[in-house]
């Protein structure tokens, strides 16, 4: 047994840390949200949908942008020095994630710009003839399947480095685990999907929407088993970070609602109507995009919770 | 928790933490707390006080010195 | 100029908090934070006990996550003793280094900056020794060039039983506590 009584007493990190609110995994939200979109999207470009086929992913562009800079004003706010933020962009350190971060932000705007683009009707863009001429250049197949590949691309950096910034700081053993950034971006996709089938208006599109969302699902729980095991089997401290979760204070939150009405239940009536079993409802992607939301704010609040337990 | 001691006097309320650095029959309040003087704007009613729980001594017949340690308290649970 | 680092005899240490004090006086440290403390870590059970008193503070590590994680340059190794300090001005405030720190040393100041101890930077370059050392009135405290094998430090670590805070964090902290 040991007692242990320490006369520090610093705002946020005593007597547990907790520097990062709602700001946090908001942005994990949006930002994984948005990642998941421009893989979509980029896909369906690659797959030769054109503007005027009432693909969504003429308007996933657009939303991205919204959504992206919902997010990044979430991130500014968290920020305790906001007037020095341009320092983020003076430089860039290579073993920070969160350096590779600021600059994949920024490098994502032109690449979802050029993608609504795309999508706006050329007649518009008449006053601006460069402007419109861009666009063209970009409905031609082989741009459009070029840029389709840089959403991609910019999609998977945007959905995973954010996970591998959490596991990087090792401090907090819930994090160490290098299917993190893989499980943000799976469940970034599984969000985006969700929300571009609700919003489909191709039946097709919805159809096999749908079904690439339930294998999402499928594979996000297989992640978070993953992530699991390698806490369970690392080391005390990991073990003891993975017991929140099995059995700790965080157990009921993360089981019922990231996991069970998350994925079990969403993924469960997925299937069903895939396999034309019951009807068609929205309540299936609802529950997808709010457990994604769920997902970011247990795993940031568990994660500090957890430190190393070593004297 | 609340001290209640043999006379019936109630300290203010207090965070209480078991440890083995004591006797088990024991319990162990930093003196200086629960300060009642209005003025001392900073300290006043912080904590609980020793020295109101300690209303019974016993005097040393030969030189008068006084041991406070006759004194007993129950921990009683803050509603 | 190697690296710097710091040797605590715990059993010298009485826990009288002098080193807290010292270092809020000497830094401006803002009320209501401290960049260093006590902690006692008390083992077994009665009349079987072992206790610790440790003072503890920003252990200016070999591998200092701290400045790994940092996405501006901020958090930065110091060229005199490897010290690990931080520019205000580069900071953004966005608080990795303070999740990345085993020790949980970091705090925010007020003024929005991250801040930990600096081992009283400006009075060693001058020198002089951080205040904390300074001011301990049992002498528990020693300071000095962990890379110097003549220096008072290093012989200290040679010669005597110690311990360091959560090895096996592998951050590689360089304050060592004599048992």
């Amino acid at each position: 047994m040991l007692e242990f009584v320490t006369t520090r007493h610093n705002p946020m990190v005593d007597p547990a840390l907790h520097v990062w609110g709602w700001e946090v995994p908001v942005y994990l939200f949006l930002g994984g949200w948005v990642a998941g979109s421009m893989i979509i999207a980029g896909w369906l470009a690659r797959r030769g949908r054109r503007p005027g086929d009432g693909c969504v992913c003429h308007v996933l562009p657009w939303l991205s942008l919204v959504l992206l800079s919902l997010g990044m004003g979430a991130l500014f706010l968290d920020l305790e020095h906001r007037l020095y933020v341009w320092r983020m962009y003076l430089t860039f350190q290579p073993l920070s994630p969160m350096s590779w971060g600021g600059w994949i932000l920024i490098l994502v705007y032109p690449v979802l710009l050029l993608g609504a683009l795309t999508s706006i009707p050329t007649d518009l863009l008449s006053r601006w003839p460069a402007v419109a001429a861009l666009a063209a250049r970009l409905r031609q197949p082989e741009a459009a399947g070029r840029l389709g590949m840089v959403s991609i691309v910019a999609g998977i950096a945007l959905g995973i480095y954010t996970g591998i910034l959490l596991s990087s700081l090792g401090a907090r053993p819930l994090w160490s685990s290098a299917a993190l950034g893989p499980l943000f971006l799976v469940s970034g996709l599984s969000t985006g999907a969700a929300f571009a089938h609700l919003i489909a208006r191709n039946a097709d599109e919805q159809a096999s929407l749908l079904k690439a969302d339930t294998v999402f699902l499928a594979v996000e729980l297989a992640l978070i088993g993953l992530v699991l095991v390698g806490l369970l089997t690392a080391s005390a401290v990991h073990a003891n970070a993975a017991a929140l979760l099995l059995g700790g204070p965080y157990t009921a939150v993360f089981w019922v609602l990231v996991v069970g009405l998350g994925i079990l239940l969403p993924l469960l009536l997925q299937a069903l109507m895939v396999s034309h079993r019951i009807p068609h409802t929205v309540i299936a992607p609802l529950l997808v995009i709010g457990g994604g939301l769920a997902l970011r704010f247990v795993i940031v609040s568990a994660g500090q919770y957890s430190h190393w337990i070593s004297p | 928790m609340r001290l209640r001691n043999q006379d019936g006097i109630v300290s203010n309320a207090v965070r209480v933490r078991v440890t083995e650095a004591i006797r088990p029959d024991c319990v162990y309040m930093v003196h200086g707390f629960g300060h009642t003087a209005r003025g001392l704007r900073s300290a006043y009613g912080r904590g609980a006080s020793d020295a109101q729980l300690i209303t019974r001594y016993a005097t040393d017949p030969l030189m008068g010195g006084t041991a406070t340690n006759v004194n007993f308290v129950t921990l009683e649970a803050e509603a | 100029m190697a690296r710097l680092g710091m040797v605590i005899d715990t059993r010298q240490c009485v826990g009288c908090m002098d080193c807290v004090v010292a270092c809020k006086t000497e830094n401006d440290v803002p009320d209501g934070h401290c960049r260093d403390w006590i902690s006692q870590r008390l083992e077994g059970a009665m009349p079987d006990l072992h206790l610790t008193i440790t003072s503890e503070r920003c252990n200016h590590c070999d591998r200092p996550p701290c400045v790994t994680c940092c996405p501006t340059g901020a958090s930065h190794v110091h060229d005199y003793g490897k010290v690990v300090l931080v520019d205000h001005d580069k900071c953004i405030g966005c608080k990795a280094c303070l999740a990345s720190c085993p020790y949980g040393a970091r705090f925010v100041h007020p003024e929005g900056y991250a801040d930990k101890c600096t081992f009283c930077m400006h009075r060693v370059e001058k020198g002089e020794l951080p205040a904390c050392v300074a001011v301990c009135p049992t002498h528990a405290m020693h300071f000095g060039d962990l890379d110097d094998p003549q220096s008072e430090v290093s012989r200290l670590i040679a010669s005597r039983r110690h311990f360091v805070l959560k090895p096996d964090a592998g951050t590689g902290p360089r304050i060592y506590y004599l048992e």
